[in-house]
């Protein structure tokens, strides 16, 4: 008998351990972001933006574009263009071996992926809690594009998706 | 014919000439010695005859006395037998008297002598006839003037016959003494004669020979000295032999001592290869166990190399399976991630799925992260394999270049075992050698010995030669100092 309780007791103690967390409402002011690196180099989008994580396989260039289209690929079933947002960021790109991942943004005719060499993860933050971003130079004496919606904890930059993906257009049109 | 020739000639004619006249002289006093003494024979033989004829005269006288007395006392028998002796004794003085006759020189003393035994042998028989008639008184007066008259007329006769002959001896000793005299002056003078030719002719002769031996005794010099120069020679070369002979057999001596020692030291040397060999032989087998052992080794290595080609093969394996497991995790967090977009996208009705999605992506990513951690333990496995395999292999060809040089070894310790087998056998070669050098050299040292004694005695007889030749040559000098040499 003795035996068979404290065999019980110890599921019960492994079982409280590994339940799951209960849902908690989210706060007004919070939003869901899809937390995703490039080199060292950490952003986050909106989860809303996010249309699906594929497998990056192979790229096709596109001869012609800009510097920040790295081509097209075939992901889920449909040809996506493929964005390098960190050259977007600096003048010079990565290299292609360590971008392993590709973050499809965006609906319908206007999807795109981001490239990604990890994504983190999802969490939630509180609008209110960014901080602005200083610019590229660092002291905001830049004219601001407007990509960066804030900056999160661990320097995290939050893309304002649509501005940048209208950039981006802007850009295509203009070859 | 040189004048000293002749002169010598001459007097040796004068000296042959003395010696015969003394030998003629010399002769004739021999044969008038040889007559004296025969005439001294006669004499002294006639004294000695006359006297016995007096001594068996006066026999018979005394024997006539007796037997006139024994016819006297009746005793015929022994009056007879005395009468035989009587007559007996009678004969017997006639035959002295016939010898006295042969060596007497005077017949008519002797003719005296005869008659007057004639008278004294009729007086005896008178005598007799007188005693056999029984007149003793007539006998004895017989008798009487035998005794007074014809016995003392015989001593008388044979006296004067003593006395002529002992006057003869005398004459003749005297006549031998004088002619002993002549002769010994004779001989005396002829000696002086012959010493006075004799020394002239001495002088001669020892002049003409002092000459001659002078030149000789030149001569005879000049080769003593050449000899005796010659015979020092020979003492020096005979010694420097003696000399050289005993440095020979002391260098042989040496080389024996040498050649024992050669013969020693081979032996062991021999020995020491004979050991060598068998460490060798000893070694080659034990490296030859060894090559074995490392063969075996080489084989474990590579049963071992295999084992661990094997495990690397499989922890390879175990790999690619968890890469598969990682991208699963990784397609897995993916897909959760997209569960968790799709959740977001639909608002609170999706947030428990959101949750659940989380716990998804949770768990792909600690499956990921195991499968890295086990990824990263095959890794260090396949890197320690790759090390094993490395060293194994490492090990294995360690294996095989070891037992390439064992074996290169083993080649070794039988080449170094045919070298200690030859050396071995030259090393015998050498001490037989050495023995037979050793023996050859006893032989020639017993030779160099009996040399050396030879070598000895020869010296000795050199030195007495030199010697010999000194005498020679003083005498030489004290032959030819008198000479004028």
């Amino acid at each position: 008998m003795n035996a068979e309780a404290g065999r019980g007791a110890i599921l019960e103690a492994r079982a409280k351990s590994l339940r799951s967390p209960r849902a908690q409402p989210a706060p007004a002011d919070e939003i869901e972001v899809l937390l995703f690196r490039t080199g060292a180099e950490r952003y986050a989008i909106r989860a809303g933006d996010v249309s699906g994580i594929h497998r990056l396989a192979d790229i096709a260039p596109v001869p012609g574009a800009p510097r920040a289209i790295r081509g097209v690929s075939l992901l889920g079933g449909e040809i996506i263009t493929i964005l390098d947002i960190s050259i977007l960021f600096s003048s010079q790109g990565r290299g292609l071996a360590d971008q392993r991942h590709a973050i499809v943004v965006g609906r319908n005719a206007r999807r795109i992926a981001i490239l990604a060499a990890e994504v983190e993860g999802m969490c939630r933050v509180s609008l209110g809690a960014l901080r602005k971003w200083p610019g590229r130079s660092g002291d905001g004496s830049e004219e601001d594009e407007g990509w960066i919606e804030g900056i999160m904890d661990e320097d995290r930059s939050l893309l304002r998706l649509p501005v940048v993906l209208k950039n981006i257009e802007q850009e295509v049109r203009n070859i | 014919m040189t004048i000293q020739n002749r002169v010598l000639m001459l007097l040796l004619s004068l000296v042959a000439l003395t010696l015969i006249v003394a030998y003629v002289g010399v002769s004739n006093l021999g044969i008038a010695s040889t007559n004296a003494t025969e005439i001294e024979f006669r004499i002294v033989r006639s004294m000695e005859l006359a006297a016995k004829v007096r001594y068996l005269t006066t026999l018979n006288s005394a024997n006539a006395a007796d037997l006139i007395h024994l016819y006297q006392s009746g005793r015929t028998v022994e009056a007879a037998a005395l009468e035989t002796r009587i007559a007996e004794t009678a004969s017997e003085i006639d035959g002295e008297i016939e010898k006295l006759a042969k060596v007497m020189v005077r017949p008519e003393v002797l003719r005296e002598l005869r008659s007057a035994l004639k008278d004294r042998r009729d007086l005896r028989h008178r005598t007799v006839q007188k005693i056999k008639e029984k007149d003793f008184a007539g006998a004895v007066d017989l008798r009487v003037r035998e005794a007074h008259g014809k016995d003392a007329e015989l001593a008388r006769i044979t006296t004067d016959i003593v006395d002529f002959a002992q006057k003869q001896l005398d004459d003749a000793t005297s006549a031998m003494t004088s002619a002993s005299q002549g002769a010994y002056q004779l001989l005396l003078a002829i000696s002086l004669l012959s010493i006075l030719v004799g020394a002239v002719g001495g002088i001669f002769i020892y002049r003409q020979i002092a000459g001659l031996l002078l030149s000789t005794a030149r001569e005879v010099a000049s080769a003593v000295a050449e000899i005796q120069a010659a015979a020092q020679e020979q003492v020096s070369s005979t010694e420097e032999q003696a000399a050289a002979i005993n440095e020979t057999t002391a260098t042989l001596a040496e080389l024996r001592e040498t050649s024992r020692s050669t013969a020693d030291r081979a032996k062991a040397v021999g020995d020491a290869a004979d050991l060598g060999t068998k460490s060798t032989q000893d070694g080659r087998s034990r490296t030859e166990e060894g090559s074995w052992k490392v063969i075996e080794n080489r084989k474990r290595v590579e049963r071992m190399g295999d084992t661990v080609q094997d495990l690397s093969t499989r922890i390879r394996k175990i790999g690619e399976i968890v890469v598969i497991m990682n991208e699963i995790a990784e397609q897995t967090k993916i897909l959760a991630l997209n569960a968790s977009i799709e959740a977001a996208k639909a608002g609170e009705d999706g947030r428990g799925f959101a949750v659940v999605a989380t716990q998804i992506r949770d768990l792909a990513g600690q499956s990921k992260e195991s499968a890295g951690r086990v990824q990263s333990l095959i890794s260090e496995i396949e890197k320690a394999t790759e090390a094993s395999v490395k060293e194994t292999e490492e090990g294995g060809r360690a294996a095989s270049e070891a037992a390439t040089a064992m074996d290169k070894v083993v080649e070794s310790f039988r080449e170094v075992e045919r070298m200690n087998d030859e050396i071995a056998r030259q090393v015998m070669q050498v001490a037989a050698a050495s023995r037979q050098q050793e023996v050859g050299i006893d032989q020639v040292s017993t030779a160099m010995t009996e040399t050396d004694a030879a070598m000895k005695q020869s010296l000795s007889a050199a030195r007495q030669t030199l010697s010999a030749i000194r005498q020679i040559e003083s005498h030489v000098r004290s032959l030819g100092a008198p000479l004028g040499a």
